[in-house]
């Protein structure tokens, strides 16, 4: 989960990861032995439903800088 | 809003004694005598009166969960286990009482102990709280000292108190894990069930409570449980520590009735949101493992068990961090991701 979620912290990612890691969460969710696997999926729940368009603007934002041959400058630079 | 007379931790902020002298000028101590007597069914109807619920996060019924504990002795004793291993991300409301208030624990564990029968009680203490374990372990000898605790004291109900160091571990905040790791094996949970309150610390019967809903039972004996419940909403009463981090102006500890609403919540005790509230891009009311809530949902919720469910996130521990519009939210939450994988388990780490 925290490597899916480092990738989309740059945009480094699909749209549909965004879904499927969703999906993940909803698996681990009341599944664990103790509740604090819930503790691990509920802050990726909240922010997936509440801020979907932040991920997707990131993500367009991260494809868009890329060039012809897929080099990325850094996002920061512009 | 809270009236200055209703408040139960006096000393919040360390401004007054924090020995046993001090807090028995703010009045702790008086009448404990008289509760002891009156009886165990007698404190848990008027705890379950109050409709205290558990300050620790899930919110469950104090005084139900203490009625778990078997009613008739069996020859196995009872515990009580106080759970001050407070390492939520963004809480920082136990070390306060621990601190400052810890005559109000040391009370409320006598009392407590009455009502379920027990008569040692484990208070374990997180690792990283050093200074919070001395003044503690300070308090618990005074109390002894003065015979407040301890065999044959003044109170007529015997009760000796071991305060615990962790070793500053999170998964040591979940109750199976905390009893493994006071009886010195791994700190991983347990399977449940059997519950603690069949087969807790020991293969005996154990109830796990949180600091502050252990410290705020006497101050509810002394007033009366309909005065608890008579501050907030049903199902949701009493008084609540809330600590706010992050984007406000003035980040605070406090204690508040609870059912305030957010925005009232900020402007009275936070000096308002940085940049005024265009600028609130989100909220995690109760401690790290919550989700979020964007701003213009958060500001007219109402701050209880009850009122934060209906905006899609939960009480918690009430620790409040503000995330204003200059946060990077997607690396904010990679970052409690980080958290949640260095404290995992080796069974969870496929999950992280």
């Amino acid at each position: 989960m925290m490597r899916v979620m480092a990738r989309m912290v740059e945009g480094r990612a699909q749209k549909r990861e965004i879904d499927m890691l969703f999906e993940v969460t909803k698996q681990i969710e009341g599944h664990t032995i103790c509740a604090l696997g819930d503790a691990a999926a509920w802050p990726i729940q909240g922010l997936i439903r509440n801020f979907r368009h932040v991920i997707e603007e990131r993500i367009d934002q991260y494809t868009y800088s890329s060039t012809s041959d897929g080099a990325v400058p850094s996002i920061a630079a512009e | 809003m809270l009236a200055d007379k209703d408040r139960i931790f006096t000393n919040l902020y360390g401004r007054g004694d924090w020995s046993l002298a001090g807090a028995r000028e703010r009045g702790a101590w008086v009448g404990t005598k008289e509760f002891i007597d009156a009886g165990r069914d007698w404190i848990t109807n008027e705890v379950k009166a109050s409709g205290l619920r558990g300050r620790g996060g899930a919110g469950f019924p104090t005084a139900l969960k203490w009625t778990f504990m078997p009613k008739v002795n069996d020859g196995r004793p009872h515990y009580l286990l106080v759970n001050a291993d407070e390492s939520e991300p963004g809480t920082c409301k136990d070390r306060e009482i621990l601190r400052h208030d810890p005559q109000h624990l040391i009370e409320g564990c006598l009392l407590a102990a009455r009502g379920m029968d027990a008569h040692l009680a484990f208070i374990y203490v997180r690792g990283e709280f050093i200074r919070e374990r001395q003044n503690l372990e300070r308090a618990v000898e005074e109390a002894y000292e003065a015979k407040l605790i301890g065999k044959d004291n003044i109170h007529g109900w015997d009760l000796d108190i071991i305060v615990h160091h962790g070793a500053g571990a999170y998964i040591c905040g979940e109750e199976t894990a905390l009893m493994e790791s006071l009886e010195g094996k791994k700190g991983q949970p347990r399977l449940k069930p059997p519950f603690p309150a069949g087969m807790g610390v020991y293969g005996n019967p154990t109830t796990v409570n949180n600091v502050e809903s252990i410290a705020v039972v006497p101050e509810i004996l002394r007033r009366s449980g309909a005065w608890f419940a008579s501050i907030g909403r049903a199902n949701n009463t009493g008084t609540k520590l809330m600590c706010v981090s992050g984007h406000v102006n003035t980040p605070a500890t406090f204690e508040e009735a609870m059912g305030i609403t957010f925005e009232e919540m900020i402007e009275k005790h936070c000096g308002g949101i940085r940049g005024g509230w265009d600028n609130l891009l989100a909220v995690i009311p109760g401690g790290a493992s919550v989700p979020c809530v964007p701003g213009e949902k958060i500001r007219h919720a109402v701050m209880d068990f009850d009122g934060l469910k209906e905006v899609g996130s939960s009480l918690g521990t009430a620790a409040v961090i503000v995330m204003d519009k200059q946060t990077d939210i997607i690396k904010a939450i990679w970052r409690l991701s980080a958290f949640y994988k260095h404290e995992s388990l080796w069974p969870m780490h496929a999950v992280s």
